[in-house]
């Protein structure tokens, strides 16, 4: 039984993400769960964000993969509790960020609670560095960026703007 | 689709009451697609109102699933009429302008942390489950617009008067925001869900922090209370759903 869990998760883990095609969805930690019992297949994956407009496309890609390699049922549950955060990221989902120039998840992310706004729209999570000359000295352009798990930088050394993944 | 009959018709109106709050404001953010202000602001409003799709689609399918009769999210979204919808009133308002839409955003994600945090301890697995995801979105919704208030508040005296303005014409919409029914008394009882009632004091709190940078006023004198959270709509509800939901209707069934 476990050989054959193995197998599945060794498939699944050559599925890109949609929007981030370096990434594997088992890069990002997506998958959460796999059972696998009379021949039926039950994966469990959890969204970055609710309303990731990748899901529904990450969801046919588990399927359709599944049933190439032979598996025929496969049902496909969203689970959102315990809710997905960055730290599950593998490492290596950490470099292949880097190689391609998006800023990893810091961990020095101050809570809202505790600050004030007068130096708006200066950066919140104290320290990003800068994926293209490891810079500390970087700005945040915009807090929202082109997918909902991204914010928009730029570096004040380099001067390259950058996607920052959110601390989350 | 859900009527009084149903076993667990008090959980459903009161999700419903979240879930149509969060796909109108969705709908009413999603117009500032291609014309807000600046291109930065343009992505951020309309990063927000996917969010807050998000959530009211995974309230949607979660009831839909529940409910006999057969019936999906978008049965929910686009073949309800305005009587059956419950969203607080609020977010049916137009946008007006920038300085409107920001306070709308304000006042609602304060509102949404607080609610989810309470739901977190909700003993319905699933909606605990949404609370725990959804407050961060919430969190950073505030975080946002409460930026935003900052800066036009400590701006030119015009930005501050068009911000004021906004504050003195949707203040009056929040009463609504902490007036229970029995169906939430219900509900509170068999500690499913918290009491909205209780949440006004430190909504205010959250309000007041940042408006104490500011010299913004939040000064409400009215017993004005909108109804929409019990389907009492205003005017503008019809407009927005007729735009929302004109083409599922035409072509019902219809795929992309």
């Amino acid at each position: 039984m476990e050989s054959n869990k193995q197998k599945i998760y060794t498939i699944l883990s050559q599925i890109s993400d949609p929007e981030m095609p370096f990434l594997t969805i088992t890069d990002l930690s997506i998958v959460r769960k796999v059972d696998y019992s009379n021949k039926q297949i039950s994966i469990s994956i959890t969204p970055t964000f609710m309303g990731c407009p990748a899901l529904d496309v990450i969801k046919d890609d588990i399927k359709n993969t599944l049933n190439k390699h032979g598996y025929k049922k496969v049902k496909v549950l969203v689970q959102l509790d315990p809710p997905w955060t960055t730290d599950w990221m593998s490492d290596s989902a950490f470099k292949k960020l880097k190689e391609n120039r998006i800023a990893v998840p810091c961990h020095s992310h101050q809570s809202i609670r505790n600050i004030s706004f007068k130096n708006f729209p200066q950066d919140l999570n104290a320290k990003v560095i800068c994926p293209t000359c490891d810079s500390e000295k970087t700005k945040l352009i915009s807090k929202f960026g082109s997918t909902p798990c991204k914010s928009l930088y730029k570096c004040e050394d380099c001067s390259n703007p950058f996607d920052y993944f959110k601390k989350h | 689709m859900i009527n009084k009959d149903l076993k667990n018709y008090n959980l459903y109106l009161y999700l419903l009451r979240i879930a149509d709050t969060s796909l109108i404001m969705s709908q009413r953010l999603s117009e500032y697609c291609g014309v807000a202000p600046i291109l930065e602001e343009d992505l951020s409003i309309s990063n927000i109102s996917l969010d807050y799709l998000g959530q009211a689609r995974f309230l949607y399918t979660f009831i839909s699933e529940e409910v006999p009769n057969e019936c999906t999210e978008d049965d929910f979204a686009f073949f309800r009429d305005d009587d059956e919808f419950y969203n607080l009133s609020i977010s049916e308002l137009p946008n007006f302008d920038f300085a409107r839409t920001i306070v709308k955003v304000f006042f609602l994600s304060a509102l949404q942390i607080i609610l989810w945090n309470n739901l977190k301890k909700s003993n319905n697995v699933f909606l605990s489950g949404v609370a725990k995801k959804s407050v961060k979105e919430a969190e950073y919704h505030f975080e946002h617009s409460s930026g935003w208030i900052n800066m036009l508040g400590n701006s030119t005296e015009k930005a501050r008067l068009k911000t004021q303005d906004a504050i003195d014409y949707l203040s009056p919409y929040t009463n609504e925001f902490f007036v229970d029914d029995e169906n939430e008394k219900i509900l509170n009882k068999k500690s499913m869900a918290p009491l909205w009632s209780n949440f006004s004091k430190e909504w205010h709190n959250k309000i007041n922090f940042v408006l104490g940078d500011t010299s913004l006023n939040f000064n409400l004198n009215t017993q004005f209370q909108s109804k929409g959270k019990f389907g009492l709509h205003s005017e503008f509800m019809s407009k927005i759903l007729s735009e929302m939901q004109s083409t599922a209707r035409k072509f019902p069934g219809c795929k992309w």
